[in-house]
């Protein structure tokens, strides 16, 4: 492990060994390393600290919040990455996580780490563990682009091409901290047919993209999870970035920030009376 | 549009005519009754389509329009009230701007946005909605049928 890394860890146990020592939260949580992997573990003893890992990777919004939901009065500081902090801002504005009981021990991506993600914002906004890169962006021109210059028929065999290799396996759902409706729509037979693999072009995945327009953060996760190599995130970041130019709209920026896609009847007086 | 799609020329000649069959979702304020909306289809399309009332355009869901296309219907059809008349206020805005991101979705997965057809239509202005219907209706014969196309 390089030395950058080395010093992160040391940073990142320094300050939760303080946050447990001085009894502010009930613990942390952070990646355990287990041999050759990572598990999401919440570290309450400092003796433990010593298997906290920085480099790895898994999307831990999702254990905070089950955690938090299970444990009613837990206060939990957090080891997270720019797109867990987003993650988790999401989840606050849902409702579905009490930020004020998070303490979020902010963690920047190495330039390594942050083009693997093909991240633009390695960083959440207050970094205390590592160096932030800066404002980067490894936003992943030349296959957005070339999806963008097919023309439409191409596109069209691109991924019901690229879709059949899907095993509806919902690793892409299980994965996404923020794709956690406790009712899935991809699970009614209404609308995805029960025991057909591939599922049935289009449905499945665009009933999954249109879902998370406006809650994708851009984490990676879901095309990481695939195990058929599907480049879901293409997908997730074109239509985030139709949302930004829309509407200049970002999810995980700001938990008052409100969707586009809500309008508020009571807000939206500019809009003309109804009927009376 | 983040893509820019160019439609087909409308010169190209159909060997046999192609009757598009469509899903057409109504509002009920402005439409009351779905069996006088599938009067405002052309005579054949409407044989082959289907028409579902809804409380309100914003009733309109993102995989109603995506499941149709699954099940092979050639277009989607929305209508809702104009601007500044939706009895809940802004439910028709609220539809807009989904429907308009359905549409960046379909066009981002090789589906022709203009097979999703949304009409804001006045109850005192029926024939510009029949003709806007039409007009959607020629479109999508000039796309041709969803399943071996796009």
């Amino acid at each position: 492990m390089d030395e950058e890394q080395v010093s992160k860890e040391e940073q990142a146990r320094k300050i939760s060994r303080e946050l447990i020592a001085g009894g502010k939260v009930d613990g942390v949580l952070a990646l355990l390393e287990i041999r050759d992997h990572v598990v999401p573990h919440l570290f309450t003893e400092e003796k433990e600290l010593e298997g906290l890992s920085v480099s790895g990777r898994y999307p831990v919004a999702g254990v905070a919040e089950r955690l938090l939901h299970r444990w009613e009065d837990g206060k939990i500081a957090v080891l997270a990455r720019g797109c867990d902090e987003r993650h988790l801002i999401e989840l606050g504005k849902k409702k579905s996580v009490d930020l004020d009981r998070i303490r979020i021990i902010g963690l920047a991506c190495t330039i390594a780490e942050a083009k693997e993600c093909h991240c633009v914002r390695p960083y959440p906004t207050e970094v205390e563990v590592g160096r932030s890169v800066g404002n980067v962006n490894y936003r992943d021109h030349e296959a957005l682009s070339e999806l963008i210059n097919m023309d439409i028929h191409e596109r069209r065999e691109f991924w019901t091409k690229i879709l059949d290799r899907c095993i509806k396996c919902y690793g892409c759902r299980n994965v996404c901290p923020l794709c956690n409706c406790e009712d899935c729509r991809l699970e009614e037979t209404r609308w995805i047919r029960v025991g057909e693999i591939p599922p049935e072009y289009p449905s499945f995945h665009l009933i999954r993209a249109f879902h998370m327009a406006d809650k994708c953060v851009g984490c990676f996760a879901c095309q990481k999870a695939c195990p058929m190599g599907i480049p879901l995130a293409r997908l997730h970041q074109l239509i985030k970035e139709d949302l930004k130019s829309e509407y200049g709209f970002e999810a995980g920026r700001d938990v008052d920030e409100v969707s586009p896609l809500l309008v508020d009847p009571h807000a939206a007086a500019k809009v003309k009376g109804g009927r009376g | 549009m983040i893509t820019d799609e160019k439609l087909p020329g409308e010169s190209a000649p159909e060997a046999d005519e192609f009757i598009p069959s469509l899903a057409v979702f109504h509002c009920r304020w402005c439409q009351p009754d779905s069996e006088h909306v599938r009067g405002m289809l052309p005579e054949k399309v409407s044989d082959r389509s289907i028409v579902g009332r809804l409380n309100c355009s914003a009733r309109m869901e993102a995989e109603f329009g995506i499941k149709a296309f699954g099940e092979g219907y050639d277009g989607v059809i929305v209508i809702g009230c104009e601007m500044g008349e939706c009895h809940y206020r802004v439910g028709n805005v609220q539809a807009e701007r989904r429907l308009r991101l359905l549409k960046e979705i379909l066009a981002l997965a090789g589906i022709y946005p203009e097979r999703l057809g949304v009409f804001w239509a006045s109850p005192f202005d029926e024939d510009s909605t029949r003709q806007a219907i039409a007009e959607y209706v020629e479109t999508i014969r000039s796309v041709g049928p969803f399943k071996d196309r796009d």
